[in-house]
């Protein structure tokens, strides 16, 4: 398993707890469009994954991630930074 | 001269969400945004098409909107200084009495620097935006107000979010920050929409702890706590160690405007750097010289605190016993949780029909994406008010 693919497997989880269950997520789905996440929540998941990682995403890099391919490239910058 | 063919409005494609809500909120009886009272009779009291209405969602804690010396101090400034000044601070606007009253609220809170604003939405734009940019980092209470929120997004500096009043979540998050640009640490004393209090003496040590700087949103709080009425930050005994505090007029004050102080003097730079300080007119002189004449009675009447709470208490005890879900331990802001959206407006509604006004929050105004029926305490109100207000909830049906 790459690291990317564990980022997205760990996002993934974080996602499931937001959505209905059985909802399909690929790299190319819109976290708050498709998955019709609001946008208190999405800063809520975030929080989540920022604890995951040990990391910190501002709320302006948030606001310029849209899907959740997007996240797993902002999650992987932010640890190979660190 | 163009012929107009089509209706086109993409503009307002996007309202349709909102539209929604609000219709299905008007079938359920009046709609509770913007009600327009005919009159106001008291801090307490107003007329809605002839009925008798009490108030209890207004945030006039102190009930000094219908004080003799805050009325007069108003019709004497118009008198002698006019309706408005027509200009910016940094122009024409600012005359003695906003001099007057920035000496005032440094003096009360025993800071070195003390700069006025024409409203507290545009307090904490001004004063945020202004005091981290650049390289800098804030972080911000995720319940803040949206005037916080706001302010974030006028600055280039980073924001980052911290779990609600959790001191170690935020000492976590302090710490995976670059050493790189300064800190700032944003809380409120008092939340607007539960009514819950910060920890803030933890809160104050973990940023020092972690060379950030910390300001603090009394908004709510300026009036209600602390011995001298000086807010959480007094309160709690770090009303030295705090950086920043903010403030607004419209609430305990009875005006309208807001303020912020500083335990630096550096602070004064602001006036020079803040596009909200800047680029629009100063307060009305009626406005500021009401929140002088208040903050003199704020000074000169601990009993409207004793009398504020004493009536908080006795509605938060009341609620309680009736086994309402409230959001919080009992204060000046009393939430009560209702299962939905479409619950607390019917409920609202069943208020109103007895007489009985208070404010309605839903998401995304809310923390947690709950409905609100939110009711704030005044020292107005008689316990005569508080017991109708009681019987109004209990007979909800």
């Amino acid at each position: 398993m790459t690291e990317k693919s564990k980022i997205f497997a760990t996002i993934y989880a974080v996602l499931a707890e937001y959505i209905p269950e059985g909802k399909e997520i690929t790299g190319d789905t819109r976290i708050v469009a498709d998955l019709e996440i609001d946008s208190v929540d999405v800063f809520d998941l975030i929080m989540e994954v920022e604890d995951a990682y040990d990391i910190s995403i501002s709320m302006e890099l948030i606001s310029t991630t849209h899907t959740v391919g997007e996240l797993v490239d902002v999650v992987d910058d932010l640890i190979g930074a660190g | 001269m163009l012929a107009k063919t089509k209706q086109n409005k993409p503009l307002f494609e996007k309202f349709a969400a909102v539209n929604e809500r609000h219709e299905l909120a008007k079938m359920l009886g009046q709609s509770p945004i913007g009600v327009p009272f005919d009159k106001i009779l008291s801090p307490t009291r107003a007329l809605f098409k002839g009925r008798d209405i009490v108030l209890v969602g207004t945030n006039n804690y102190l009930g000094l909107t219908f004080n003799e010396n805050v009325r007069r101090s108003m019709i004497e400034s118009i008198e002698t200084l006019g309706s408005a000044t027509t200009g910016s601070r940094q122009a024409n606007g600012t005359y003695a009495e906003h001099a007057n009253l920035e000496q005032e609220l440094q003096t009360f809170f025993e800071m070195q620097s003390a700069i006025v604003f024409t409203t507290g939405y545009q307090t904490n734009l001004g004063a945020i935006s202004a005091l981290a940019a650049g390289d800098d980092h804030i972080l911000i209470d995720a319940d803040s107000h949206a005037c916080i929120y706001d302010a974030c997004r006028l600055t280039d500096a980073a924001t980052h979010r911290f779990r609600h009043n959790d001191p170690e979540n935020l000492n976590k998050r302090l710490q995976r920050l670059p050493e790189t640009g300064g800190r700032l640490v944003v809380v409120e004393g008092m939340y607007s929409m539960f009514g819950d209090v910060a920890p803030l003496a933890e809160l104050v040590d973990v940023a020092h702890a972690n060379d950030a700087m910390i300001f603090v949103d009394e908004a709510h709080s300026v009036g209600c706590f602390g011995e001298n009425g000086r807010g959480i930050s007094e309160a709690q005994g770090v009303l030295k160690d705090v950086d920043f505090l903010s403030g607004t007029f419209s609430k305990s004050l009875a005006s309208i405007g807001g303020f912020c102080v500083s335990k630096h003097f550096e602070f004064e730079r602001v006036r020079l750097i803040s596009r909200a300080y800047m680029f629009t007119a100063s307060g009305a002189p009626a406005n500021i010289s009401a929140a002088r004449a208040a903050l003199q009675e704020l000074q000169a009447m601990p009993e409207l605190r004793e009398s504020l709470w004493a009536r908080s208490n006795r509605l938060h005890s009341g609620l309680s016993k009736m086994g309402f879900d409230l959001c919080a331990p009992a204060s000046p802001v009393i939430a009560v949780r209702r299962p939905d959206e479409a619950t607390a407006v019917r409920e609202w509604n069943q208020l109103f029909e007895q007489g009985v006004y208070v404010n309605l929050a839903v998401p995304p105004a809310t923390p947690g994406g709950t409905s609100l029926l939110r009711l704030s305490v005044s020292a107005a109100h008689t316990e005569d008010e508080i017991d109708q207000v009681l019987k109004a909830f209990s007979n909800l049906a």
